[in-house]
């Protein structure tokens, strides 16, 4: 630094003591230093006192009122307020001019000048009024709120400082932490004094090797952080411990409306009346059902007279299962639930029981201290309950791989590690991550620390490998009930004892076996019901209920294409067809009911041109696609691993007795042959008939091949023959149990105590060679001494009472799902860098409140919409607005955007196309084609979509299947997230690619077309949909738009009636009437309007 | 800060003109010895209040700046004794003060001269320096504050003002240089 910059930051108070003693020394020894230092105080002096010349160059710049001049007998009383007041007046005047965002509320203004042609001339006179001597001025009381170190100071300190003087001790710089009071105050801050606080000096340097943070950081403090912190210290620094450390305590008071009007009436802001009835019963059933109000359920309302009718409509929406199905879907985004496995092939993961248990949970109210044991927990309780084990799903759903050269040990690391971060993300508001690589640069949390409550979950029996399969262990079945159970077992008792039968069998058959072979007319026999395909008008005898095999093989031809193989159809449609589908890689196998219905199961096998294929069907009888197994050889395909093009709408029998039609040449479809359901064993022995002429041909071994023998048993020794019959019965039912009993991923322990590595930077090869216990952070409240060294423990840590964040996490995320935003605004982060509470009170009041309630969901939702401040009118005045545009203080009820599901879930309902029913695996609904493709793994099992048909395609969002690499793409528009980590808050954007999907997609436009159709016979059908989407009618300015629009399209199409018709094709459902397409067409355009709305897709 | 429309008391009129004509000298005077634009603006006052309670030492006509400069050096050894019980601040040694207060009593003779020299020096400030010592003295806005207007760094702004200072200094030197002859 020159040395005169040290006279300038004298003048300007910045020198450090450090830099006065440098300066003081200097000036002794340099002689032509000390004189221009005299002159830069004369300087300085005549600048301060001689201002004639100032004030004639700064005449451009009016003043209204001089500032009143204290005299210089009299100014030893105004000095006398101190270095404290001056700061308080610098600060005054900061918010003042910048600052309207009520950090400091500031009582009274100074009028502004109105005849200024520029701002910074206005600004120039309030800071001069203000500022040119150092007291507030009288006749402007200023009333500044107390500096609160939680509310203004630490958050200052945690962005800018704690990255290298926080909790993290490896990259702490010059032994310096700001986080901790005892080590912040010992040279740093020093109470009561700014100046010599070296803080203070820090920050305002202009020598920029001092300066702090470093400029190389990039971070900056702006000169109101600067102000506040030196207030702050003026004051005396009083210190807090981070708020959300704090236990909550009820504050003076009570509800909701108590603590939320308090902060209205000191902002001054104006709450908006109750919103009218139409928009409160729209409101609250969204939020507490995810679907809109019926017009009768909202006429009914608007109707009831009862002084209690809205809390009537709150009990009857609480206790409907849509409840259950709405709160859900935000746990699943936390729980980060889907059905593949996330990573590499993404490959389909049975998990949907657990999606259907959180359901569950919610619709009975379960307690939520409950339903985090159970989810943490679950399987560590005594006897578990299948449902508590179910529950543990919850930390089954993170993304696993099974790809090559994947080193299993660093994903079990990986496993542990995304269920620390999801668990501490959920429940403790803690973004613990940080802490696996180096101790939290923010939060009380050490490397220790992490590797503590990583110990929790470092002692599973999961593989490091998914294996690419639908069932990684731990997994369990799902019964139905008990007698499913039982069932089971008694059918896999009485496969065991088959099979022991046919052993026995098998043995007793060697002398008729060697008679049969050495009978010189021993020939090549057939498989049990072989229906041979001889004369022309050959038809094959099976129907729906029947259960059946068959086999062909197949020479798929050298060029792409879809080539049919052979059908048996009757005049009514009714019968199967067989296609080669080279496209799809493989055989189509579909059986038409003559009605419309039909069942399809698409083989995939890699088909391609040029390349050859045996390929068995085994058919149950069930009438369903799942019923069908199918083999590649004798291979049997996990329906999973070679998924079918699923089509089960088949109502009607598909039995016939038409002739069966080859259709391909005879190098196409080299066999064609059918039997009754034959077992695995039989499957293999149909693959190596072609050996076996050779081996009756050939000279007798002294030991017959395997092949021969089987053969044998299974095409001409009758006891063998009907023990393979009951065997595959057996097998039958027993697939057909297991149908019905889901897997479902569990969490389970290994035995003995749970420890963990600590691991240098979080590598997984880099052990330190330090073991930890199972721990939690020291900053919060211990663990009770009996606790179980195990998840339960954690668990029951984790809701006890004690811990000061489980229940305020959890009430401001239910918060957020009513109002938009949590009353801390960052759900996921409660620590120093998450943002502080707009209503502490508020949120201790609730979250003890919720505790003290038995952590009653229900009642805190109840809480929630019965509050004034969630029913007020969303409309905003422009004073409010500019006060509050996100509504962080509710003088307006809530509204904003909708989530994807709900708009989806919406329009559907509005239709009347909705399919309500809960649970069960995931359907996959229209989505363009090739999404999954473009994604995927040529040899993933979820590489190619195939929708689904029926019911399916109209269940709730929440029951869309949902692949991690290529989630449903109508949700991702809206936001959805891809669940492949723990989302607690949803991003809202809004985007051309909404609108664009609720105009085309095919899902929206034939929800229109049903709506229209719904509508088109009522007495006003532009009204009545008005009321279905919007659950209000259109005034009459609105409606003359809409009406003009329905005017509009029915002329296009009564000039084209063909795009008309096309328009009432899309999606499956049938038209119920098409008298009149052009009005239909016409009026589903406007439907399809309509849901466009701003309106419809925002909650208000 | 001016000290100008100070009420003119019927009694001593002369003697407050003089008082407040010498609050720039006698200010400038202080702040050199104690190196502390606050604390000399403390002694200042104490320095008024003793000339005022003093004024029946005074002759009219004699030498004014000697004898407020006296006081005013006094003033501060007093004031110094005060902080270095009080606080740890750091303070110039007996030594380098009276050698600091010989040498600024002869630079403060001219004044008068610099005063003017500033005036036109101030004049030739590019705009950007004006304007900040506009806003720093005529204004007294802090350094802070004058950051948060131009939206710089403090840092920038008092580099800025330090600028400004030393182009004054410059100018005021040359103004005040014997031309060669």
């Amino acid at each position: 630094m020159s040395q005169d910059l040290k006279f300038s930051k004298m003048l300007d108070g910045q020198l450090s003591p450090e830099e006065q003693a440098e300066l003081f020394h200097q000036l002794e020894h340099d002689g032509e230093l000390r004189k221009s230092y005299a002159e830069f105080c004369q300087l300085h002096a005549m600048l301060e006192f001689d201002q004639d010349s100032l004030k004639e160059m700064a005449g451009d710049f009016p003043r209204e009122v001089p500032p009143a001049t204290p005299r210089w007998y009299e100014s030893n009383l105004v000095r006398g307020f101190g270095a404290a007041a001056a700061i308080a007046a610098i600060a005054v005047a900061a918010f003042t001019v910048t600052s309207d965002d009520d950090e400091v509320v500031i009582a009274a203004r100074p009028p502004s000048p109105t005849d200024s042609n520029s701002k910074l001339a206005t600004y120039n006179t309030e800071m001069a009024s203000l500022l040119s001597h150092p007291v507030p001025p009288y006749d402007t009381p200023v009333h500044v709120e107390e500096i609160q170190f939680n509310k203004h100071i630490r958050p200052i300190l945690s962005d800018n400082c704690f990255s290298c003087h926080g909790p993290d001790s490896a990259s702490r710089k010059g032994d310096l932490r700001l986080d901790r009071e005892a080590d912040a105050k010992e040279f740093a801050i020093v109470p009561g004094n700014p100046d010599e606080s070296e803080l203070v000096f820090r920050l305002e340097t202009d020598d920029t090797s001092e300066l702090m943070p470093p400029p190389k950081s990039h971070k900056t403090l702006n000169p109101q952080e600067i102000v506040l912190i030196k207030r702050w210290i003026a004051e005396g620094a009083p210190w807090q411990e981070h708020w959300a450390f704090i236990k909550p305590a009820k504050a003076e008071g009570s509800g909701i409306d108590h603590f939320v009007d308090a902060e209205l009436k000191v902002r001054r802001l104006t709450p908006e009346p109750e919103a009218d009835r139409q928009t409160l019963i729209r409101r609250v059933t969204l939020d507490l059902t995810g679907l809109p109000p019926t017009p009768t359920e909202v006429a009914t309302f608007v109707a009831d007279q009862s002084p209690n009718a809205y809390e009537k409509l709150v009990d009857r929406l609480l206790s409907s299962p849509r409840y259950g199905e709405h709160r859900a879907r935000y746990w699943l985004d936390a729980a980060r639930y889907a059905d593949t496995h996330g990573l590499h092939l993404d490959n389909y993961r049975e998990m949907w029981p657990y999606r259907d248990w959180v359901i569950q949970a919610y619709n009975a109210n379960q307690p939520f201290d409950q339903f985090t044991i159970e989810q943490l927990a679950g399987d560590l309780l005594p006897e578990p309950t299948q449902s508590q084990l179910v529950a543990t799903g919850f930390n089954r759903c993170n993304v696993t791989t099974s790809e090559g050269g994947a080193i299993a040990e660093e994903f079990l690391v990986r496993y542990a590690v995304d269920r620390v971060n999801t668990t501490s993300s959920v429940w403790l508001g803690l973004t613990t991550g940080c802490a696996q690589c180096h101790d939290h640069k923010f939060d009380p949390i050490s490397q220790t620390e992490y590797f503590q409550l990583f110990a929790y979950f470092n002692h599973t029996t999961q593989p490091g490998m998914d294996g690419n399969q639908p069932d990684t262990p731990p997994i369990i079945r799902v019964y139905p009930d008990a007698e499913t159970k039982e069932q089971e077992t008694v059918t896999k008792a009485k496969l065991g004892e088959i099979g022991r039968q046919l052993k026995a069998a098998k043995k007793d058959a060697a002398p008729a076996f060697q008679a049969w072979r050495e009978s010189k007319n021993a020939t090549v026999g057939h498989l049990r019901g072989h229906q041979n395909r001889g004369a022309a008008d050959f038809s094959v005898n099976f129907g729906k209920d029947q259960p059946m095999t068959i086999f062909a093989e197949v020479a798929a031809p050298d060029k792409l294409g879809r080539y049919p193989l052979c059908e048996q159809l009757d005049e009514n449609g009714r019968g199967f067809r067989m296609v080669l589908d080279l496209f799809e890689e493989g055989v189509e196998l579909t059986f038409f009911d003559g009605e419309g219905g039909m069942l399809q199961a698409h083989l995939i096998k890699h088909l391609r041109p040029g390349s050859r294929a045996s390929l068995s069907w085994v058919y149950d009888g069930s009438g369903r696609s799942e019923g069908v197994v199918a083999y590649s050889g004798a291979r049997k395909m996990g329906r999973e691993r070679f998924p079918y093009l699923e089509i089960d709408t088949l109502a009607g029998d598909f039995a016939n007795d038409a002739p069966l039609k080859i259709l391909a040449d005879g190098e196409m479809l080299k066999k064609l042959e059918f039997y009754d359901a034959l077992t695995a064993d039989e499957i293999k022995g149909l693959n190596s008939l072609s050996k076996i002429p050779g081996m009756l041909s050939g000279k007798m071994e002294e030991k017959p091949a395997q092949e021969l023998l089987d053969h044998f048993h299974q095409a001409h020794h009758e006891p063998t023959r009907k023990l393979y019959a009951q065997q595959s019965e057996a097998q039958m039912q027993l697939n057909q149990i297991q149908r019905s009993t889901p897997i479902t991923h569990v969490m389970a322990d290994k035995p003995g105590t749970p420890s963990a590595p600590i691991l240098d930077r979080g590598e997984y090869d880099h052990p330190t060679g330090e073991i930890v216990q199972p721990g939690v952070p020291a900053a919060l409240p211990k663990l009770s001494n009996d606790a179980p060294m195990n998840r339960l423990g954690l668990a029951q840590w984790i809701v006890d009472p004690e811990n000061p964040l489980t229940a305020r996490v959890t009430v401001n995320r239910i918060w957020q799902e009513f109002f938009g935003a949590g009353l801390v605004e960052t759900a996921d982060d409660f620590g120093t860098q998450g943002s502080v509470p707009t209503h502490p009170e508020l949120l201790n009041w609730l979250a003890v409140d919720f505790v003290e309630n038995g952590w009653d969901v229900k009642r805190l939702v109840k809480q929630i919409v019965m509050s004034q401040a969630y029913r007020r009118g969303s409309k905003i005045d422009s004073r409010n607005w500019r006060k509050d545009p996100e509504n962080r203080y509710y003088a307006r009820g809530p509204r904003f955007r909708m989530d994807a599901e709900m708009i989806r879930d919406q329009a559907l309902f509005a239709s009347g196309l909705l399919v309500e029913k809960i649970g069960g695996p995931g359907v996959r609904p229209y989505q363009p084609g090739g999404l999954w493709q473009s994604v995927g793994y040529e040899n993933s099992n979820t590489v190619k979509f195939f929708r689904h048909y029926n019911e399916a395609l109209y269940r709730r969002s929440i029951y869309t299947f949902w692949k991690r690499t290529a989630p449903p793409p109508n949700m991702t528009a809206f936001d959805a997230p891809n669940r492949e980590s723990c989302i607690v808050n949803r991003e809202r954007t809004n985007t051309p690619l909404q609108a664009l999907v609720l105009m085309n997609d095919v899902q929206f436009v034939e929800a229109a077309r049903h709506l229209a159709e719904r509508c088109l016979q009522l007495e006003d059908p532009v009204q009545a949909i008005a009321m279905h989407v919007l659950g209000r009618e259109f005034a009459p300015d609105e409606y003359s738009i809409a009406a003009n629009s329905l005017r509009i399209f029915r002329e296009h199409y009564r000039n084209s009636p063909e795009e008309a018709k096309q328009l009432l094709t899309e999606g499956d459902k049938p038209n119920s009437n098409l008298s009149n397409p052009v009005g239909l067409a016409s009026l589903t355009m406007v439907a399809n309007q309509l849901l466009n709305l701003d309106e419809a897709v925002t909650k208000h | 800060m001016s000290l100008s429309q100070s009420r003119v008391s019927p009694d001593n009129d002369e003697f407050l003109t003089l008082v407040e004509g010498h609050q720039g000298p006698i200010y400038g005077f202080v702040l050199s010895l104690i190196a502390d634009p606050h604390v000399a603006r403390d002694i200042l006052q104490e320095v008024n209040l003793v000339l005022w309670r003093k004024s029946e030492t005074f002759t009219l006509g004699t030498n004014f700046r000697a004898w407020a400069f006296k006081i005013a050096r006094l003033q501060v050894l007093a004031h110094r004794k005060k902080l270095a019980r009080d606080s740890k601040r750091l303070l110039f040694n007996d030594e380098l003060l009276e050698t600091v207060a010989a040498e600024a009593g002869e630079i403060d003779e001219a004044y008068e001269q610099r005063s003017q020299a500033l005036q036109a020096c101030l004049k030739q400030l590019p705009e950007r320096q004006r304007n900040v010592v506009i806003k720093r003295y005529l204004h007294g806005v802090s350094v802070t504050q004058i950051a948060t207007e131009l939206r710089l760094q403090a840092n920038a702004v008092s580099q800025l003002l330090h600028r400004s200072r030393q182009s004054l200094g410059l100018c005021i030197r040359k103004k005040l240089a014997p031309s060669p002859e």
